[in-house]
């Protein structure tokens, strides 16, 4: 639910030849429309929220969430997430066909056809909506509309078209699932889920923007005024290099306040090193921005892991 | 691209099955074919994890059927007999699980359900890999093939012993981790106690040979087309070996054991997929 992207190669589907492939068999088409169907639902963001969502409820809960809210909560984060990227892919179909990263996705979005993408959007929305409101407490179930709202329609035609700025309010949908856990089991948002939906907003620039940098030739094609095509890349190269080096205070007040231990404080320093050093060696010093894209991930997952087990072992 | 689909289904089938067990949700449905006597049950949490369990179940079973039916007009010769065979235990499947249910789930006969599954599972993935067409059927398990599939073949068992350790209520056995009782080897290895020990044995085995496969395939160049693969399985059972501590210090708790599962699978996959390239380059130069 936010303005990462996922590298498209690895999924991506050659559209033609899926075709080829399908042929005049119908199961094998329809194969292919499922296959399609989770190409554009964006799979490894879903997954990426979801575990986010869990720190949050670790946070509120003080420990591992029960079965129903665990299942309940992770369930509707993921398919809000499903269904609003499914909403952006829509909106930003003609955008994305002009980049080639994105060619395997743009073809998934024609696979699977325009009504068909929003309706399964609009039915993982509404699911979403519904049971985290029936089943959960009306506090989750409001956080997740802004989640979805604040992706699908705020960044996606508004922030993304018009500023190089605008990852970084664009950052506030893709770290709401810490507050939609936190709330799924507390009914509240508190400090320390606060703590945690900073930090993944602190994040998601740096993270963002070395896939920008990667990729900032697909961005200029798509007149999208990304970072480094609008402010340039030296610009931008120093501005994740700062975002990185900002995440260690953010990150170990969640140890200074006491809501996690001397351990999270110890793999949060270490994650951040190994971090912050890829940055520099591969944004800075040299041009493979997409190991630190990696390392971005590989930080932000193991600081949410290192949340859940620290929470969940007091 | 059906038999990625199928493989798929087949991979959430089982890590959704252990979610549902995790969730002690499997009686959420107590009638079959029906749940609770309708086609679409009431809502309750773990009514539908279980009918989403169904509804999975069945997808992943017409995505195998379909899968095999067109295999077997795709191979030839003796090679009919890999989709005939998935076909065969996925029916044996239907009939164990149903077994599982009337027997009050005996944990020898679920562990032989898990391991059926397991089973259908490497035969979609077999399949998906040879396509009978562009790439036809092959087997082999000689040089660098052997090795994979005997790598393969152990992180089989290894799940399979890990089912075992479930079913039998192992889990906790030694409810520390990385030490069992406090030590490297527990003071008394019997009932339990062996069963939990011997799948953490077989578990440091594993994690050595994958290392070892790892320093091989940076070092040896005939492996070196492998080293990717390597590196990722590398990865995959030091995340393992994490996420194993963190079953046990989360006292089984159930995103933990459906994570577990779902690394083993990625595991096996790969090395799957290993064994199939090698095959495949075996064929081009012999």
């Amino acid at each position: 639910m936010g303005p990462r992207d996922p590298r498209g190669g690895g999924v991506a589907i050659d559209a033609p030849a899926l075709a080829r492939e399908a042929g005049p068999d119908g199961e094998r088409a329809g194969a292919g429309r499922v296959s399609s169907a989770l190409v554009i639902s964006k799979p490894g963001i879903a997954v990426g929220v979801a575990v986010a969502g869990l720190a949050g409820m670790a946070l509120a809960g003080k420990g591992l969430p029960d079965g129903r809210t665990a299942a309940l909560g992770l369930g509707c984060i993921v398919a809000a997430a499903a269904g609003a990227a499914i909403v952006n892919g829509l909106f930003d179909a003609p955008l994305d066909s002009r980049m080639r990263r994105l060619s395997g996705r743009v073809a998934a979005l024609r696979t699977v056809g325009e009504r068909g993408a929003l309706g399964l959007s609009l039915v993982l929305i509404a699911a979403a909506l519904a049971v985290s409101f029936l089943c959960l407490n009306a506090i989750a179930a409001l956080l997740i509309l802004a989640a979805v709202l604040s992706y699908s329609l705020l960044y996606t035609l508004f922030f993304k078209r018009r500023s190089p700025y605008g990852t970084i309010p664009g950052g506030v949908p893709g770290a709401l699932p810490v507050l939609v856990g936190y709330a799924a089991v507390s009914g509240r948002i508190g400090l320390p889920g606060l703590i945690l939906f900073f930090v993944m907003l602190l994040w998601q620039p740096p993270h963002f923007w070395t896939l920008a940098l990667k990729y900032q030739e697909d961005y200029r094609a798509a007149g999208i005024p990304a970072m480094p095509v609008a402010l340039g890349e030296p610009y931008t190269r120093i501005l994740i290099f700062v975002y990185a080096v900002a995440l260690l205070p953010l990150s170990t007040a969640l140890w200074v306040f006491g809501y996690c231990s001397g351990f999270f404080a110890g793999a949060a320093a270490l994650l951040w090193v190994c971090f912050v050093r890829s940055c520099y060696r591969n944004a800075v010093a040299t041009r493979r921005f997409g190991k630190a894209f990696g390392a971005s991930i590989v930080y932000m997952m193991g600081l949410l892991a290192a949340v859940i087990v620290d929470v969940a072992a007091r | 691209m059906l038999g990625r689909i199928t493989v798929g289904l087949f991979f959430l089938l089982l890590v959704w099955g252990n979610l549902v067990a995790g969730l002690k949700a499997g009686l959420g449905c107590p009638d079959w074919p029906l749940c609770h006597g309708k086609v679409l049950p009431p809502f309750r949490w773990d009514i539908w994890m279980e009918f989403m369990h169904r509804v999975i179940a069945a997808a992943a079973g017409i995505a195998l059927a379909a899968l095999s039916y067109d295999r077997v007009r795709a191979y030839r010769g003796a090679a009919k007999a890999v989709p005939v065979a998935a076909v065969a235990l996925l029916l044996a499947e239907i009939a164990l699980g149903g077994a599982v249910v009337l027997l009050g789930i005996p944990a020898r006969l679920t562990t032989f359900h898990f391991v059926t599954g397991l089973l259908v599972f490497v035969l979609a993935y077999y399949m998906m890999t040879f396509d009978g067409l562009a790439a036809p059927p092959a087997f082999s398990a000689r040089g660098p093939s052997a090795l994979f599939f005997g790598m393969g073949a152990l992180v089989f068992l290894l799940a399979a012993l890990g089912a075992y350790v479930r079913h039998t209520d192992a889990g906790l056995a030694c409810a520390d981790w990385p030490a069992c009782f406090g030590g490297v080897l527990p003071g008394v290895l019997s009932g339990k106690v062996l069963i939990h020990f011997s799948h953490r044995v077989l578990a440091a085995l594993v994690f050595l040979t994958v290392a070892a496969l790892y320093a091989a395939a940076a070092l040896d160049r005939r492996l070196g087309r492998h080293f990717r693969a390597a590196r990722g399985l590398f990865l995959m059972v030091l995340m393992q070996v994490a996420v194993g501590g963190a079953v046990v210090l989360t006292r089984l708790y159930f995103l933990a054991t459906a994570l577990h599962l779902a690394v083993a699978l990625g595991m096996l996959g790969i090395l799957l997929g290993m064994w199939a390239r090698e095959i495949r380059a075996e064929e081009v130069s012999p």
